[in-house]
C-alpha cells in the first residue's frame, strides 16, 4: 500500500467510525439529546430560542437584529 | 446582556427526520460548529465570523445596529454623515482593507474614529498573513516577523479580542527571534494583563453563581 493510500486509511478509519456513530442513533436518541441541549442552562437562561420563524417575526416587531449561534445536539 | 441587543436565535442542528430548518447552517452558507453570525429580520446574514465570546458577540451587533443606523438616515436625506456611514461599514467588513486603506484620506475622521479605522485594516491584514501562514504561503519566521515589522512601526489591532489576542501572542515570537527586550516585554505585559483578566472573570462569575445558589436557598 503506498503512504498515501495508508494516509487515507488512517484518516479514513475514524471518519467512518464517527460516521456511524451519528447514523447509529436512534429517533428517541437523537430527540433526547436535542432535548438535553435546549433545556441547558446557558440556554434557557440566556434567553436563546431555536424557534426560526419566531425570532424572524420578534426581531421585526422589536426592531431588533438577531444574534443566530449555531450549534449541533446529535454528537455521539 | 445580549438579549436586550438581539434576538437570541440558537439554531440546533439535531439530524432528526423532518425537523423544520434542521439543514439551517448549510442553507446559510456554514459549514462547521459552532458559527456565530448577526442575520436581520429577514434572515438575511449581515455579519459572518462573529467571534464566540461574549463581548465579540456584543461588539458585532453594536457593529451591526451602528451601521443600519446610518443607512436609515442616510435613506431618510440626512448629510453629512459620509464619514460615519465610512468607519461603520469597515467595523462591518462592508469594505475590504484595501479599499479602506484606499478612502482612508478622503474623509476627515476624529483621531478616535482614525485610530479605529487603523486598527481594523490591520487586523484584516494580519487575517491576510495568518491565512497565508496556515496555507505555507509564509513561513511562521516571516508571519512573526511582519508582525514585529508592525509593531516597530507603530501599527495595533482593533480592540477585537481575537487580533489583540494574534498580535500580542505572536510579536512574543517576533519579538524574540528579533531579540527586542522591549517588544518581548510589550507582549509579556499584555499576556499577564490579559490573563489576570481571564481568571478575574472567572472568579466572578464563581462569586456570582455562589451568590444566585445562596439565594435560592
Amino acid at each position: 500500500m503506498s503512504l498515501t493510500l495508508k494516509r487515507m486509511a488512517l484518516l479514513g478509519l475514524p471518519l467512518a467510525l464517527l460516521a456511524q456513530g451519528v447514523s447509529a442513533q436512534s429517533p428517541e436518541q437523537l430527540q433526547e439529546k436535542y432535548q438535553k441541549k435546549i433545556t441547558s442552562d446557558w440556554f434557557v437562561k440566556g434567553g436563546w430560542s431555536d424557534d426560526y420563524a419566531a425570532c424572524l417575526g420578534r426581531a421585526k416587531k422589536e426592531g431588533k437584529v438577531i444574534l443566530a449561534y449555531f450549534t449541533r445536539s446529535y454528537s455521539p | 446582556m445580549l438579549g436586550k441587543k438581539a434576538v437570541l436565535f440558537c439554531h440546533v442542528t439535531t439530524r432528526i427526520d423532518g425537523r423544520p430548518d434542521d439543514d439551517l447552517l448549510n442553507q446559510k452558507g456554514f459549514r462547521g460548529f459552532p458559527s456565530v453570525a448577526i442575520m436581520d429580520a429577514e434572515g438575511e446574514i449581515v455579519k459572518k465570523g462573529v467571534g464566540r465570546s461574549v463581548a465579540a458577540m456584543g461588539s458585532a451587533i453594536d457593529a451591526v445596529s451602528a451601521y443600519n443606523a446610518i443607512k436609515t438616515k442616510v435613506a431618510s436625506g440626512e448629510k453629512g454623515l459620509d464619514a460615519k456611514l465610512f468607519v461603520a461599514s469597515v467595523r462591518l467588513g462592508k469594505i475590504d482593507a484595501d479599499e479602506a486603506k484606499e478612502k482612508l484620506g478622503k474623509y476627515k475622521l476624529s483621531a478616535a474614529n482614525k485610530k479605529i479605522v487603523e486598527g481594523l485594516i490591520f487586523d484584516k491584514e494580519m487575517d491576510g498573513w495568518f491565512s497565508k501562514a496556515r496555507s505555507r504561503g509564509l513561513t511562521p519566521q516571516e508571519f512573526f516577523a511582519k508582525i514585529y515589522d508592525a509593531y516597530k512601526a507603530g501599527r495595533r489591532p482593533s480592540d477585537s479580542e481575537e487580533s489583540q489576542n494574534t498580535f500580542w501572542n505572536f510579536l512574543l515570537q517576533g519579538a524574540e527571534e528579533a531579540g527586542d527586550v522591549e517588544a518581548f516585554q510589550a507582549a509579556v505585559d499584555k499576556a499577564i494583563a490579559r490573563t489576570k483578566k481571564g481568571f478575574a472573570d472567572r472568579l466572578e462569575a464563581i462569586k456570582n453563581k455562589a451568590k444566585a445558589k445562596r439565594a435560592k436557598k
